[in-house]
């Protein structure tokens, strides 16, 4: 059996590429993991993996939103007041975040209008306003390298290797290969027999 | 929404600081917030390139170390950089 390398991972086998000839575009796992993290990958069951990426991205987010305060998701900065910030295009990579964050903003503000005296919240400044916008765009852009995992991907691929992690599935796996492979030669026989 | 106003009310009213408003006061220790932003980093970029998942916890510790490792080699030839040259 010729042993196949992939860009990433342990080496594909001939078996798992007959299996998956072709990987296939995914634009609705695509769309479901932008609205809200992982949702993308527990689309196309890789349940272990949409759940790590949901609580480790969403703890980014949150981690920065504490640190910087809700004024470090700001789509137009003090010091870029004509222009979008390129960190709010970043952070623009999960919908739900900026929902969250919008949800916030209006939380605050309901007890009335801010004035400069008693403004709706306390803009961070310095580090901690950079460690705002650092872990809240990190999480944006982590999410954008989720998406562009599950548009053109090959999941059968990795929910079945997913699957095969304990010992008797593993043997499960390896016996319905064996009997693939068993029922692939014989039918080639056949056919040469015919021929 | 109502017992979550009463949280922040009595949080701001005790600490002078209500979390998400305010920025949170640790100004003086912020270095050591880029400890857990290495380890998320790590978490999700080993989640995505790993294929199987049970070497995730030992990958993504090397990959976090390896990052931090840099990170100290990058302040120590700037540091030395600017004092020394």
């Amino acid at each position: 059996m010729t042993a196949l390398t992939v860009t990433r991972g342990e080496p594909l086998t001939e078996t798992h590429r007959k299996r998956d000839p072709n990987p296939q575009w995914n634009p609705h796992a695509a769309f479901a993991a932008w609205a809200i993290p992982g949702m993308g990958h527990l689309l196309l069951g890789q349940r272990k993996r949409g759940a790590i990426l949901l609580v480790t991205i969403a703890a980014l987010w949150l981690m920065g939103l504490l640190l910087g305060g809700i004024g470090a998701v700001n789509r137009k900065p003090l010091d870029t007041e004509t222009r979008v910030s390129w960190w709010f295009y970043c952070q623009s990579g999960n919908v739900a975040h900026i929902f969250a964050d919008q949800a916030l903003h209006r939380f605050f503000l309901k007890d009335g209008a801010p004035t400069l005296s008693a403004p709706a919240f306390e803009p961070s400044l310095g580090k901690l306003n950079e460690q705002g916008v650092l872990y809240t765009s990190l999480a944006g852009l982590l999410n954008i390298m989720a998406i562009l995992d599950v548009i053109y991907c090959d999941p059968k691929h990795r929910a079945a290797l997913d699957r095969s992690r304990s010992p008797k599935a593993s043997q499960e796996a390896d016996s319905e290969r064996a009997n693939q492979e068993a029922a692939g030669a014989k039918a080639a026989a056949i056919e040469r027999v015919k021929a | 929404m109502n017992v979550m106003a009463t949280v922040m009310d009595l949080t701001g009213s005790m600490l002078g600081y209500v979390p998400f408003r305010d920025p949170l006061p640790t100004e003086r220790y912020w270095l050591l917030w880029l400890v857990p932003l290495v380890i998320g980093l790590s978490v999700v970029y080993k989640t995505l390139n790993l294929e199987d998942l049970s070497k995730l916890p030992r990958e993504a510790t090397v990959f976090a170390l390896k990052v931090f490792g840099f990170m100290v080699c990058a302040v120590a030839i700037l540091w030395s950089l600017t004092d020394y040259l």
